[in-house]
């Protein structure tokens, strides 16, 4: 059975699935049901070191750089309206596969053109993330976002971190203004 | 005052309060509010407060129109039944008096909620829709929410995703049908949307009254005032202020006639002739309500005709700068909505003629100024004589 977490909330991943080698992550956000101009949300995984720091550009995996150099996380791809039932975009992880020195990877939405649409989490609705067994398709864990967002443009929806060589994973809930520039910058890198 | 953007909270700290929401251009906007459960959703047609249904079912939530081209929802949130959640407060183009119109061409949209300013801009040149804001229970404490968004299709696609089950007719006057009118009881009844708005080019509509008697009629005056701030020191209403009087003339089935103003303490009565009663007048003019006028519908048979009309009583006569909007409401049909938009520097109009024709009230719009009372007397071949009064 999937346990439901809430904000700030931990589970070990390896203790549920003792033989977990592969997690799927999906994300998701409620379609607008306005005639306004369409929120496009990016789903996005920062791959970093155990002081917070991305291992390198490269292990920003996003629209653009679909896939990590190790091949362990791979952006399954950009849905550009939320539309559709269920995750909106995925993310998958081979765990084993990943870079030694990878200690957490941080799965983050953030709005696309926030700025000049206008656009904040507070107008978004039904955000959620929930971690799959990549081998099995059981869903492990899930956490529904159901904080009173407001001009928040991009949001660390949960981690997925390695604590005692177990693999586990946190909600964290936490939004941030200045979208996906701001958000990489936090994690050190030089976006554009 | 704090500026909210679109999609951001803050608290609400005063459990009574007010939605303002005024509209630039000639658009002629709706207000909306929809009291809502967790999913978003109205729990009946109770929950919809409009211009058809002025107050929620549990009179927490109501709304007034506040001269032509603004409305005022009044909230009570410490009233609000534990099963709702959120209360939408929307706009929406009205396509009947504003055929082809949209929120684009009604900018500037001004909101002042709860002590906060929002101005939403219409994300689309074709939206004609917007929910402008969003009172919602965080933690137990009420909180409001800048909105901005949007439908093409107006107050029907807006209502459906509340949960709303609507009935939109044309925006023709709609006919009432001759047969028996469905018993008022029918509970699943769609609520309709319908507002009738007679202008120059749809001037006239006849209600017929099928099985029952009709209502209670309720005539309301409304207008801009003019800004607060011109007011004298005591209060007086000398610089930019307008005072409308709403008054009426009728005559009787027995042939009795005469005159329904402020002016002289002509107030009238309900119970016995003339069957039609003037609410005490809004000389304050701080009512958001304006001036109302009731008649006694079951004695329509005894009314052969009534003219309502309005003076300026003070301030300088430009009635375009008035907003001045007459509504009629007739229980179990659609409102009728006359707008004093053509200007004029005489100070009385000739709002509607309401006359009986075999037992229907045929309302006829007329907005034709007068500089005085018996010229309008004389046009209309009244036949009353006239004294100078005053209050």
């Amino acid at each position: 059975m999937s346990i439901s977490l809430s904000k700030g909330g931990n589970i070990s991943l390896s203790k549920e699935v003792p033989s977990l080698s592969k997690i799927s992550v999906g994300l998701g956000w409620d379609p607008k049901v306005t005639d306004g101009r369409d929120f496009d949300l990016d789903a996005s995984a920062f791959i970093l070191n155990t002081s917070g720091r991305t291992l390198s550009d490269k292990h920003f995996v996003f629209y653009n750089n679909l896939k990590s150099p190790d091949g362990a996380v791979v952006h399954t791809g950009d849905n550009t309206t939320g539309q559709g039932d269920g995750d909106d975009e995925v993310l998958t992880v081979d765990l084993k596969a990943l870079s030694p020195e990878a200690a957490r990877i941080a799965f983050t939405v953030t709005i696309h053109d926030a700025q000049s649409r206008g656009q904040n989490f507070g107008q978004v609705g039904g955000s959620f993330i929930r971690v799959l067994d990549g081998t099995s398709g059981r869903e492990i864990a899930r956490y529904d976002l159901n904080e009173d967002y407001s001009t928040q443009t991009a949001m660390i929806f949960g981690e997925v971190y390695l604590n005692n060589g177990e693999w586990k994973f946190r909600a964290v809930g936490e939004g941030y203004a200045g979208g996906l520039g701001a958000m990489a910058k936090q994690y050190g890198l030089n976006a554009s | 005052m704090t500026l909210l953007l679109p999609g951001q909270n803050a608290p609400v700290t005063e459990s009574s309060t007010e939605v303002k929401a005024s509209f630039g251009g000639s658009v002629v906007v709706d207000v909306s509010a929809y009291l809502l459960r967790s999913d978003g959703k109205v729990r009946g047609d109770g929950d919809m407060v409009f211009y058809g249904q002025t107050t929620d079912a549990s009179r927490s939530v109501s709304i007034a129109q506040s001269g032509g081209r603004g409305s005022v929802v009044s909230l009570d949130l410490s009233r609000i039944p534990m099963e709702v959640e959120r209360v939408s407060v929307c706009a929406a183009v009205d396509v009947s008096a504003s055929p082809g119109k949209t929120l684009a061409q009604a900018t500037p949209i001004e909101v002042f909620a709860a002590g906060y300013r929002f101005v939403p801009v219409p994300e689309r040149p074709d939206i004609s829709a917007l929910t402008l804001v969003e009172f919602y229970r965080r933690a137990g404490v009420w909180k409001v929410r800048a909105v901005g968004q949007g439908f093409v299709g107006g107050l029907g696609p807006l209502s459906k995703l509340y949960g709303v089950e609507v009935s939109e007719e044309a925006p023709t006057p709609p006919r009432q049908s001759p047969q028996p009118a469905a018993a008022p009881s029918t509970t699943s009844a769609p609520i309709s949307l319908s507002k009738v708005s007679l202008t120059k080019a749809k001037p006239t509509i006849d209600l017929r009254k099928g099985a029952g008697a009709f209502g209670t009629l309720a005539v309301n005056l409304n207008w801009n005032r003019g800004t607060a701030v011109k007011r004298g020191f005591f209060g007086s209403a000398k610089s930019g202020a307008i005072d409308l009087d709403l008054a009426c003339l009728y005559e009787l089935a027995d042939g009795e006639k005469g005159a329904i103003q402020a002016l002289g303490r002509r107030f009238g009565a309900l119970d016995r002739a003339p069957f039609i009663k003037l609410a005490g007048d809004d000389r304050s003019g701080e009512s958001t309500d304006g001036e109302w006028m009731h008649v006694s519908g079951n004695q329509w048979p005894r009314i052969k005709r009534i003219l309502v009309y309005a003076f300026i009583y003070e301030g300088v006569p430009n009635w375009a700068s008035t907003d001045g909007v007459v509504s009629i409401t007739v229980q179990g049909q659609p409102p009728i909505e006359v707008r004093l938009d053509e200007g004029s520097g005489l100070g009385t109009c000739a709002i509607a003629l309401l006359e009986n024709v075999g037992g229907d009230i045929r309302i006829n719009r007329e907005v034709r100024y007068f500089p005085e009372a018996q010229m309008m007397d004389k046009a209309f071949r009244w036949g009353m004589r006239w004294t100078s009064g005053s209050k």
